[in-house]
Formats: C-alpha cells, sequence, structure tokens
C-alpha cells in the first residue's frame, strides 16, 4: 500500500532551533531518505511557510471565475510542512518509518493513498488512476 | 535555559503572542515578561513528563495569568492602580482551566504588532528600539543581543534598561487600532525591522562586515509580522528583499574577512532555496497591482539574484526600477543607487552627471565618494578620483573597505 506521511508543525520552531539541533533533525530525513533510496521509490517535499501560499477558491456560480486568496492565514497551531509518500506492506511498517523522523517539534498524520499520478503513477500500481 | 532545545524553541516561539497577550491582561510589560517566564519554568517541569498539551499557547497564558496574579498579591507596597486592574481582569475569566482557549485572533495580532510598535518608539535610538525588540519579542539575552550588535553585555545592559523605562512611560491604547492606526503602526515596524536587518547587513564600522544573527532576526521578525497580516503586500515585500539579499552572504565575505562587492561575488554560493523562497513571495505580492517601496527593492534584489553573471544583469530593468523606487523614496541614496545602474546602461559619463548635484546632501556619506571615485577612474580622471577615495577614507569606513580604498588611490597615484 502507498502511504502518505504529512508532518505538521508550528512553522517557527525549526527557525528557532540552534543549527546543531537542526542538523540533528535533518540528519533523520538524510538517513530516511538514504534508505528509502536503496530500497525503492520514494517521493519527498519541504513546504515553504504559509505566507507564501495562496488559496484558489472555488465559487458557487460556475460562471464565476474562482476567488484568489493570500493564505490560509496561520490560524491553527500548526502547519503542514511537508510530506513523504513511501510504498509500504503494513501499516505497522509505516508506523516504523515516521517513528525515524519522529521530533518534539512536529507530528505526522499517516493517511494511506486513495490513488496516484503523474510522476508518482508507478508508485502505486494499484490506484494509478482517478476512479 | 532549559536541557530540551524542544522546550526553548517551543517557548521562543511561543513568546512573541504569550508577552502580547500577557501584557493586555495585566497592562504592564515587565509584570507580563516575569509572569511568562514563570509559566516556561512550570512547563518545564511539567510538559518532558506529560506530554505537550493541546494548546501550548492557551496552557502558558493560563498559568502565565496566575503567576502574574501571584506577584501582584505578593507585592504589597505594589500601587494600587495595578491590583486593581489585575482584580477587575480576573474577575471575569476562569483562568484555572490551562486548556481554557479564549484567544481572540484579532486581537492578539493588533496586540503583538503594538508590542513591536512601543518598542520602535520615536525617542529612542535605532539600536535601542530594535535591541528592545529583540529582548521583548524575541526574548533574546542581553548577552546575544550585545554579542550581535558586537557591544558590551554591560553596556547592552544599561542600554535596554534605559530604553525600558521609556517605553514604560509611552502611553499607546490597548484598543483595536483603526485601519489607519494599523496602517501606520505597520509602516513603523517595518521601518525598524528594515534598518535592523541594514545594521546587520552592512555594519557602520569595525572589522567584521556583516552582523548575520541581526539579519537573522530582523528576517524572523519580518516571518511574524507577514504571519499575523498575511495580505500586506509591502510585508511579503520586506520579506522578500531580505531573503534575496540574506541570500548571498556567503559569497559577501571571502577568507580574509573582506567584503566582495556584488559583480565578483561567487554566484554558485548564493542560496537557491531563499532565493525561490524571495521569487515567490515577490510574486505573490505584485499579483495584488499595490507596488510600494519594499516590493520595488525587492524586485531591484529579484533582477541581481536571478542573473547568472554581473554582465548579464538586466541593467537597464535595474535602472527603470530604480526610477519607479524614487517615486516612493525620493532620497539621495535611492539617486545614488540609481547613478550605479544608469553607469551599466550609459556609460559612467552620464551616472557622474547625475551624481554631482547630489555632493551636498551627500558629502557625508561614504559610499557616495568610492562610487563617484569608481567612475572617475574608469573615466581616467585620476585626481578627482584619488579626492573622492580620499574623502571616502576620512569618513570613517571599516577595515575590509579602508584596505579597498588605499589599493585604490595606490592606483591613482600611479597613473598621475
Amino acid at each position: 500500500m502507498l502511504y502518505s506521511f504529512l508532518i505538521y508543525s508550528a512553522e517557527g520552531i525549526h527557525d528557532r532551533l540552534s543549527p546543531d539541533e537542526q542538523e540533528i533533525t535533518l540528519d533523520q530525513h538524510r538517513a530516511l531518505q538514504a534508505d528509502l533510496k536503496e530500497s525503492g521509490n520514494f517521493a519527498t517535499a519541504r513546504l515553504m511557510p504559509i505566507s507564501n501560499a495562496i488559496t484558489v477558491k472555488g465559487q458557487s456560480d460556475p460562471k464565476q471565475k474562482p476567488l484568489v486568496v493570500d493564505g490560509p492565514f496561520a490560524e491553527t497551531k500548526e502547519q503542514f510542512v511537508g510530506f513523504y509518500l513511501v510504498e509500504h506492506k503494513t501499516l505497522e511498517e509505516a508506523i516504523a518509518t515516521a517513528e525515524r523522523i519522529s521530533s518534539p517539534y512536529h507530528s505526522i498524520e499517516i493517511r494511506p493513498v486513495m490513488w496516484s499520478g503523474g510522476a508518482l503513477s508507478d508508485m502505486n500500481p494499484v490506484g494509478a488512476t482517478p476512479n | 535555559m532549559s536541557d530540551h532545545p524542544w522546550l526553548d524553541a517551543r517557548f521562543s516561539e511561543i513568546r512573541p503572542k504569550a508577552i502580547a497577550a500577557l501584557t493586555r491582561y495585566f497592562r504592564d510589560l515587565e509584570l507580563a515578561e516575569e509572569a511568562f517566564s514563570q509559566a516556561c519554568i512550570k512547563a518545564m517541569k511539567s510538559w518532558p513528563d506529560k506530554g505537550l498539551p493541546d494548546d501550548p499557547l492557551a496552557w502558558l497564558l493560563a498559568v502565565g495569568r496566575n503567576a502574574g496574579l501571584d506577584i501582584l498579591r505578593k507585592q504589597k507596597s505594589a500601587d494600587s492602580h495595578k491590583q486593581e486592574a489585575a482584580v477587575s481582569f480576573r474577575s471575569d475569566d476562569n483562568i484555572t482551566s490551562p486548556s481554557n482557549n479564549d484567544i481572540d485572533q484579532d486581537e492578539l495580532r493588533d496586540d503583538i504588532l503594538r508590542l513591536l510598535f512601543v518598542c520602535a518608539h520615536p525617542k529612542l535610538t535605532l539600536q535601542d528600539q530594535s535591541s528592545l525588540a529583540l529582548k521583548i519579542v524575541i526574548g533574546l539575552s542581553v548577552e546575544q543581543i550585545a554579542r550581535a550588535f558586537l557591544i558590551k553585555p554591560k553596556t547592552m545592559e544599561q542600554r535596554i534598561t534605559r530604553a525600558k523605562r521609556t517605553i514604560i512611560q509611552a502611553d499607546i491604547p490597548f484598543e483595536i487600532p483603526d485601519i489607519v492606526q494599523r496602517s501606520e503602526r505597520l509602516k513603523t515596524v517595518s521601518l525598524m525591522i528594515y534598518l535592523l536587518f541594514n545594521e546587520g547587513w552592512s555594519a557602520s564600522s569595525g572589522e567584521l562586515q556583516i552582523k548575520t544573527p541581526l539579519c537573522e532576526e530582523a528576517i524572523y521578525l519580518a516571518r511574524l509580522l507577514l504571519s499575523l497580516f498575511p495580505a500586506q503586500t509591502e510585508l511579503m515585500g520586506l520579506l522578500a528583499l531580505f531573503l534575496f539579499q540574506h541570500a548571498r552572504y556567503k559569497a559577501r565575505i571571502n577568507e580574509r574577512g573582506e567584503l566582495v562587492v556584488l559583480d565578483e561575488q561567487d554566484r554558485t554560493l548564493w542560496s537557491q532555496t531563499l532565493i525561490s523562497e524571495a521569487r515567490g513571495l515577490l510574486d505573490k505580492a505584485l499579483r495584488h497591482g499595490t507596488p510600494g517601496s519594499f516590493q520595488v527593492q525587492a524586485a531591484i534584489a529579484a533582477v541581481h539574484s536571478t542573473a547568472p553573471s554581473s554582465e548579464t544583469t538586466d541593467w537597464a530593468e535595474i535602472e527603470r526600477l530604480y526610477s519607479i523606487l524614487y517615486r516612493y523614496d525620493p532620497t539621495p541614496v535611492v539617486r545614488l543607487n540609481h547613478a550605479v545602474a544608469l553607469a551599466k546602461t550609459q556609460g559612467p559619463k552620464a551616472a557622474i552627471e547625475m551624481l554631482k548635484p547630489l555632493e551636498n546632501e551627500l558629502k557625508n556619506y561614504r559610499w557616495y565618494h568610492s562610487v563617484l571615485g569608481a567612475f572617475f577612474m574608469d573615466t581616467n580622471q585620476y585626481l578627482p578620483a584619488r579626492q573622492s577615495y580620499q574623502a571616502a577614507i576620512s569618513l570613517a569606513p571599516t577595515d575590509p573597505e579602508k584596505h579597498a580604498l588605499l589599493i585604490k588611490i595606490a592606483q591613482c597615484e600611479e597613473k598621475l
């Protein structure tokens, strides 16, 4: 099963760590990525701060152009800061992967992937197209 | 502060919000600071065992309020006004429940802005303003701030104490500001952060050219403000400008600790991560169609940052942007930068013509003289070139700058 690992964190926290502490968390990611590269396909990304984001909101009237607004506004305590997509045989395996990059600074939501496409098509033979 | 770096990081991330909210609650900045640090001590005892609460800010606020009220109760000699105020606040508040989440986000962002605005008190020097902001809002220690500004901790301590006394008497209302007041506060605070970044970017004297920590803290404050006011295009411009410039810091100093000018920097050392973040912010800002000084400055930095070399830089675009910038900031320094761009598009003669009328206004600005000197050299006018470089040297340059100027003077003298 293809699992997504959605990482949530209070955005400012990483910058407030000492450079040494930042390295420790980054090392966890480097080690995991090195192993994942050995074992097969994976995808990962760290997102820019939400200050860089805009939101396109569909209007109820389909003739109107969608609204483009700044944000999302940071009213929530934690923001979506990055993700992994990894193939695992069992949920236990997936949890073990999440544990490797776990830290007190963020939480990781593990959610199985329903379908994937584009560069990720090869990663999910079961559901490679929307259905 | 604690054995748990993750706690320290969490506290400093929460601090601006907590201090702002507690200052509103107690109407007393020093009490708010004390209450917050006591709440952190309690958290250090509790969180490592019990785990992080669902809402760490609400937890620290509830505990901080109780701690502050305790301090007030113990202060028998405290003036009665404070007592009354705190008691009347207390009556409508169920502060005993740490999970109580009654934070009004709109009020909170204006409170943080207010806190920064109070630090930017007009009676304070720029350095005192930003030292206070680093101390109160970010929560850096006096030692850290002193190190960042390259001055003695003892001196910094005295300055902060003095500056604090000034702002505590400042009478800035706690009411939600109207749209005009808010935009004025944002302007004042943005300018303070802008000048803080510049202080870090181009040290005015001494050996070190870049006080990197000051740039990093300015970036942090800009991020904080933008997260509170995410639709403010000038804040996007401000942060984008910082990121474009900060992206170059590794290329700005060579192994001998000397400043490397933009033209001669190794562009492979520029941080593409920061540049692309800045690019994204600027794009986002510009599509609003409400340009301003910071956005135009960021746009200029963007042209430099995306050029593979000095020769391939779109100087015509930079020149155009400087003439736009002059509409927002009609200052001689903008003209000076415009002249540098003009020299690239129309040659040093045109630049000298543009610079000459600025002499009166910029005669104490050493960069004016060193730029003019370079243009005189480019047009083989070695006598005025030497005069200009000597004028620059007389204006207390940093050691690496002085070194570079002496080399230029020697080159002029060879030709004379």
